[in-house]
């Protein structure tokens, strides 16, 4: 070799080349944040989603599930470091941040969610407004109660006051029948709010039910003192729930069901919503449910729903893409088999065909068929409306006799609330 | 010397690049053979900088970063327990003992917050810590809102089981398996890990010692072969600019070899942190169990007459032993732990003008062997063979 040929030079530059590229990192795209209420089994079944964005995008996520959502997002937007997309389990606060101007719309998806949502679900993907902020990702079912079928054999009670006489009969017999738990972290009270909301929905009808959601009907309206009054006579009667008021108060409501199916049961009639299927399946317990009757018999015409909205905070393009793979029919299939059944869509080109079993295909037929849907009322309050109503039932059960002074409380509140903060649009179809 | 040192290495450098310009062989082979050193000498140069540079950096960061932020979220723990402790017992002696213990929660709410604001400033975990953190400020803001709740009911004379209920919230978000101590204990092992990381990557990776030893071995062979050449070729015994280049090589090696030492050091500091911040977290949960007692006996005393369900009885009874709060040894402890990782993270960081004394030591390096052939080449300069 010719010693001329060798180029020290040359080498040098390539010794200097490869060591700025060692001391350099490589660039990676960015991943998509994530929060959401989800922990636990429903964290996991929406990991098991986000994983499945990833293989089809690339696009990494950053998924963090709380069941204290609100308090949390509320002190990263103040912070000025939200997420870049957020699931919100409530309508109020997807209304709220849009008046603050804190969420990107999706206006690409407009055609998408038009042709997948019934009107009453493109209003509320909306908020109010006339452009799309949010996916409905999930929807749940709620005014349904769910029975261990070897506690009750005959005919379900079809009228409230079948409801009343049976749980009467059974706890003079030393059967203790409802399962029930007020705590939810942050949010502690809203299982007792689902309860007044659907006593007065099917006592009173989506009418006064629309106005009382949008603040209209006092607190101290003679249908809504009926309602508070009605729960009152199931619940506060001696041996009707376990662990008695205290105990309810004091359990968190993801275990008020844990002795349902035990045997023998410690409870066996609980009020919840249609996500509570999973619990049952983990227990392998056979699923059976009724709608929360009214005070006379009859095919249940309204039903009480709420649903977890995605939106967006941050408009990158991860972001997007990932609310437009949530929107797609593809992953609105993916749910219910990641949540074996547990998940229900309200796409309608997904319907109950994605559900596998006839109780999760009669909840996805009734989102998908009923006369009218309203919207969980305390989701759809203002903050502090939602959270007066929250304490007020934990007030209820820890003194029953202090209902007109709780329902007095609570209208002081309701009129001290901004007419344009409340959400118009509880009821529709 | 006729020419500036500077001057010299000017014309040397270019030379390596026109090695073919010479007329005579031995010219060129001298000029080509002191070229290659110059590059061995560039390469130690830039590999024992960075490395010392990368070294002293990455103990730098950790001790600025890691460290408060892993006694951040520790001390944040702590000082939410005994908040928590303190404004149970306030509530559980009446309206007329609300102000001492009231005030004391208020204060380790207030350094809860501080520590907080500390573990946040000084993440070293990610946007996963990150979000952590902004869950347990979340938190937070919901546990005093219940605490303020049940403040104003005991002071009231509020007798009803409602104040009781205020507290068990609270201490839910508090206690709760998605509550603060859990995503606490969650954010200090993510920065233990990151400290941990830190200190086994990049420069301060075992294997990444190579990357300037390689070099310094290389060069000090090569300088070796370069004196057996002269000697064979000049029949000079030594070249004493190339002898003096070999000296200022070791001396740089030493130099860069202080990392080693130094990077033990760290990691021994953090291993010593890692067992200081368990011992602590043994301590410090038999103040957590005994807090979650005195919440339970204080809702008991309110719902025993209504029925409290087995909940309240579930969290009181807890896997850790029955000491009383030692919340004073636990700060002590973690005081303690602080001092120890700083100071062997000090202790491992050698002065930074080290590093410009390798270079210093490099450039002197290169000028010696670019004096050391210069007359050899000079001689050969207009000689055909």
């Amino acid at each position: 070799m010719r010693p001329g040929r060798r180029r020290p030079g040359r080498a040098l530059l390539l010794v200097l080349a490869a060591l700025a590229t060692l001391t350099t990192g490589c660039g990676t795209a960015g991943a998509v944040t994530i929060i959401g209420p989800w922990t636990g089994a429903e964290g996991a079944a929406f990991r098991e989603i986000l994983e499945q964005f990833r293989r089809q995008t690339g696009i990494a996520y950053d998924y963090h599930g709380t069941r204290s959502l609100s308090a949390v997002l509320a002190v990263d937007v103040r912070g000025g470091t939200p997420p870049d997309v957020a699931v919100l389990p409530s309508p109020n606060e997807l209304v709220n941040y849009q008046r603050q101007g804190a969420l990107s719309d999706v206006a690409e998806l407009a055609d998408t969610l038009r042709r997948s949502y019934s009107p009453q679900w493109l209003q509320l993907a909306q908020a109010g407004t006339g452009r799309p902020y949010a996916v409905v990702v999930k929807a749940t079912l709620k005014g349904m109660v769910w029975y261990n079928p070897a506690m009750l054999q005959g005919p379900a009670p079809a009228t409230w006051s079948q409801l009343v006489r049976l749980t009467r009969t059974h706890a003079a017999e030393g059967r203790t029948p409802w399962c029930l738990g007020m705590g939810a972290m942050a949010a502690s009270g809203f299982p007792g709010t689902d309860w007044i909301e659907d006593i007065l929905l099917r006592r009173a009808g989506p009418r006064v039910y629309q106005r009382w959601a949008a603040g209209e009907l006092p607190w101290t309206a003679p249908e809504v003192r009926a309602a508070w009054e009605a729960w009152g006579e199931l619940v506060l009667a001696e041996g009707a729930v376990h662990g008695g008021r205290g105990g309810a108060l004091l359990t968190d409501f993801t275990e008020a069901n844990d002795t349902m199916f035990a045997d023998p049961p410690g409870c066996f009639l609980e009020h919840q919503g249609s996500s509570v299927v999973s619990d049952y399946r983990k227990a392998g317990a056979r699923l059976a449910f009724f709608p929360t009757p009214g005070p006379t018999a009859g095919t249940a015409r309204a039903w009480e729903v709420s649903a977890d909205l995605a939106t967006m905070f941050r408009s990158t393009p991860q972001a997007r893409e990932l609310m437009r793979f949530l929107a797609s029919d593809d992953a609105q299939r993916l749910w219910p088999r990641a949540e074996q059944g547990a998940v229900f869509t309200v796409n309608r080109a997904v319907s109950a065909a994605a559900q596998t079993d006839r109780v999760s295909r009669s909840v996805a037929r009734i989102l998908t068929t009923a006369d009218v849907l309203c919207y969980d009322a305390s989701d759809l309050m203002p903050p502090a409306m939602t959270n007066a109503f929250h304490r007020a039932v934990l007030g209820y059960l820890a003194e029953p006799g202090a209902l007109e002074e709780i329902l007095a409380d609570l209208e002081r509140v309701r009129l001290g609330v901004p007419p344009q903060d409340w959400a118009g649009f509880a009821c529709g179809r | 010397m006729r020419h500036g040192i500077a001057a010299q290495l000017g014309t040397a450098l270019l030379a390596t690049v026109r090695v073919g310009e010479g007329r005579s062989t031995t010219g060129r082979r001298l000029r080509l053979l002191r070229g290659w050193l110059l590059v061995g000498v560039a390469l130690v140069a830039v590999t024992s900088f960075a490395a010392f540079t990368g070294v002293r950096d990455t103990v730098e960061t950790a001790r600025a970063q890691a460290v408060p932020a892993i006694l951040g979220s520790a001390s944040a723990y702590e000082s939410l327990v005994r908040a928590n402790t303190a404004a149970v017992l306030a509530l559980d002696d009446g309206p007329a003992r609300l102000g001492g213990s009231g005030e004391l929660a208020q204060t380790q709410l207030g350094v809860a917050g501080q520590s907080l604001a500390q573990a946040g400033e000084h993440n070293a975990a990610g946007p996963v810590s990150r979000r952590e953190l902004q869950l347990v400020q979340g938190l937070l803001a919901s546990y005093t809102s219940w605490m303020a709740q049940a403040d104003v009911r005991y002071r009231s004379g509020d007798e009803s089981v409602a104040a009781a209920t205020d507290v068990w919230y609270a201490a839910q978000l508090l206690h709760g398996s998605d509550g603060m101590l859990a995503h606490l204990s969650r954010l200090r092992a993510a920065q233990l890990d990151a400290l941990d990381r830190q200190l086994a990557t990049g420069w301060t990776h075992p294997a990444t010692v190579a990357v300037w030893v390689v070099p310094v071995l290389v060069l000090g062979a090569a300088l070796v072969a370069v004196q057996l050449y002269f000697r064979r070729r000049f029949r000079r015994t030594l070249n004493p600019h190339l002898l003096a280049a070999t000296g200022l090589l070791l001396a740089v090696a030493t130099l860069t070899a202080l990392t080693l030492p130094a990077q033990a050091q760290a990691q021994a500091g953090a291993v010593q942190l890692r067992e200081d911040v368990g011992a602590w977290q043994q301590r410090v949960q038999s103040s957590t169990a005994a807090d979650r007692r005195l919440v339970a006996a204080l809702v008991t005393g309110r719902c025993w007459s209504i029925g409290c369900g087995p909940a309240v009885a579930e969290f009181a009874a807890t896997p850790s032993g029955s000491a009383p709060p030692r919340a004073s040894a636990a700060e002590h402890d973690l005081t303690v732990a602080g001092e120890r990782a700083d100071s062997a993270l000090a202790a491992a960081l050698w002065p930074s003008m080290l590093r410009w004394l390798i270079v210093l030591c490099s450039a002197g390096l290169a000028a010696l062997v670019v004096t050391g052939f210069q007359a050899r080449i000079n001689e050969y300069r207009f000689h055909l063979t």
